[in-house]
């Protein structure tokens, strides 16, 4: 508005009305321009005094407030909102503090942990040298001779003492012990039991926390403890799946005979992992005795009848293939594939009637094995079975029976 | 003069027992824990024998053999050290030039006797 009134103020357009729209028409713009003047004027006043009015009721209504409130601020004049907040963030502050200090705590003890190990981890590798690269002849039958003796028992009583010296002790035997064989790694064996460290092992697995459960599991089956069998046993079923796992696989280590009978006991499912575990863990075992393999076919854990096809299939327990059949109908899906493919590994041709006669009554994923096996154990006069089998309208199974084809002429030829 | 062997091991405490145990043969020992490291020293020269992890940083052990086949004026045996037990594995250290693979867990003893047989044989 002004900045309008400034340009119509302007001499040029004023002299515009003089000159262009005559002397009359140039003086009522004149006393136009004044008038606009006045009115503003007055209003610029009026609201000078309202805004001088509003200043000094707002300094009067912040005098009576200061004389009213005493000097200095006490908690009680303070408003309760007010209150809360200063209390929530003392106790803020307070909670920081304390965070910081359990850190810097902890980080203070961890490295005066570290420090430590690293010394006793010293005092123990040249230790193990020495013994390991001994000139010295022990007597037959034994590991050491008597001044290996001698300086075993010094070391034991000089660096053995607590628990965290031997903690970091059992942790490097065992490391050493991992990546050695042949008589060095008998050796680091007797010094684990000279230091009775098996007893260490068979404490850590008296705890309540699982991974000292587990680690004390793969120690003693490292060392081949086999006392501690019964206590590994135990935690076959744990809920902890971790720690079952390592407590199923040191049983297979650590028996001498029926390295997996624990099955028949077993409650809890085996994950598809945990079953080529066990299976490599057998296929490693020296002479493995398999007349048992059949009654796991009959458990009611339908993980530990897949192990035991899985054992007949990468065993190649010929001998127990007739038991495979009665398998095809089992009411679970996954017992009935594993079946089909097992049968199909062994090349039992005497399966395929059967598994043509079950294919109609199939899931699809099951046909699709059949078909598969068909394609392995069939003849060619299977070739016309196979073919009707290959306009079917999922794809899956027409992609098995045109490879089933493929594989019967290929074999006719 | 004796027998200059680089061992390249990230274990230090199995390159130290493995040390010990050729030092005591009489061997003159340099040990790496790396691959980059490992590679430096063959550079540098004055190496008559390497023992290698296959599973190492920065380079691995197969990469080692297959550098010193190409770049080395000299023979220089290799003994290739692993826990990788794959048939694979052993076909390709043979295949790039290794001499002798040997798996983990191993025997001191035994690397000792295949270090020996490896220095007796003229290259």
């Amino acid at each position: 508005m002004r900045l309008i009134i400034r340009f119509l103020r302007h001499p040029g357009i004023i002299l515009f009305f003089y000159f262009f729209c005559g002397l009359s028409s140039g003086r009522l713009y004149a006393d136009g321009l004044n008038n606009i003047d006045t009115i503003h004027k007055t209003e610029k006043l009026r609201d000078e005094d309202s805004i001088r009015a509003q200043t000094n009721n707002f300094e009067q209504i912040i005098t009576d407030r200061l004389v009213r409130q005493p000097k200095g601020l006490k908690w009680k004049n303070i408003d309760l909102v007010e209150k809360i907040l200063v209390f929530f963030l003392l106790i803020f502050l307070v909670m920081v503090m304390a965070g910081l200090s359990v850190i810097l705590t902890l980080r203070i003890l961890k490295t005066f942990k570290e420090k430590k190990a690293l010394i006793v981890s010293q005092e123990f590798e040249e230790f193990v040298t020495h013994i390991l690269f001994s000139d010295d002849v022990p007597e037959e039958g034994k590991f050491f001779s008597d001044q290996e003796i001698i300086r075993i028992l010094s070391f034991a009583e000089h660096s053995l003492s607590g628990e965290f010296n031997r903690n970091v002790i059992m942790d490097f035997l065992l490391g050493l012990h991992r990546n050695l064989s042949g008589e060095s790694a008998e050796k680091l064996k007797q010094l684990y039991f000279i230091f009775e460290l098996d007893r260490d092992s068979i404490q850590k697995l008296k705890d309540k926390k699982w991974f000292l459960k587990a680690k004390a599991i793969k120690e003693l089956e490292q060392m081949e403890v086999r006392k501690a069998y019964r206590s590994i046993y135990r935690c076959i079923n744990h809920p902890n799946v971790i720690l079952r796992s390592e407590a199923q696989l040191a049983i297979v280590s650590l028996k001498r005979t029926n390295q997996f009978t624990f099955l028949f006991n077993l409650r809890t499912e085996l994950s598809e992992w945990q079953q080529l575990n066990l299976l490599n863990r057998l296929k490693s075992t020296k002479d493995l005795k398999t007349q048992d393999v059949p009654r796991l076919l009959n458990s009611m854990n339908e993980s530990v009848v897949r192990l035991g096809i899985k054992m007949i299939q990468h065993l190649n327990l010929v001998e127990y293939e007739d038991n495979l059949p009665e398998l095809v109908s089992d009411p679970k899906e996954k017992i009935r594939i594993d079946a089909i493919r097992c049968l199909a590994f062994l090349q039992v041709d005497s399966a395929c009637e059967l598994l043509k006669s079950r294919y109609e009554d199939e899931i699809p994923e099951v046909q699709k094995e059949i078909l598969d096996a068909i394609g392995s154990l069939g003849k060619h006069s299977d070739l016309n079975w196979v073919s009707e089998r290959m306009h079917s309208h999922v794809l899956a199974l027409t992609n098995a029976a045109r490879k089933a084809m493929l594989q019967l002429t290929y074999q006719e030829n | 003069m004796p027998s200059r062997i680089l061992i390249a091991e990230d274990d230090v405490l199995l390159m130290k027992l493995i040390n010990i145990r050729l030092e005591k043969d009489g061997y003159d020992i340099i040990t790496a824990t790396n691959g980059a490291e490992v590679l430096k020293i063959v550079e540098s020269g004055g190496i008559d024998m390497i023992i290698t992890d296959i599973m190492m940083p920065f380079t691995t052990g197969l990469e080692i053999v297959s550098f010193v086949r190409n770049h080395s004026e000299k023979y220089i045996p290799i003994i290739i050290l692993s826990n990788l037990a794959l048939e694979s594995t052993i076909l390709e250290a043979f295949s790039l030039g290794a001499d002798d693979f040997i798996n983990k867990p191993f025997s001191p003893n035994e690397l000792s006797v295949r270090v020996k047989r490896l220095f007796a044989r003229k290259f």
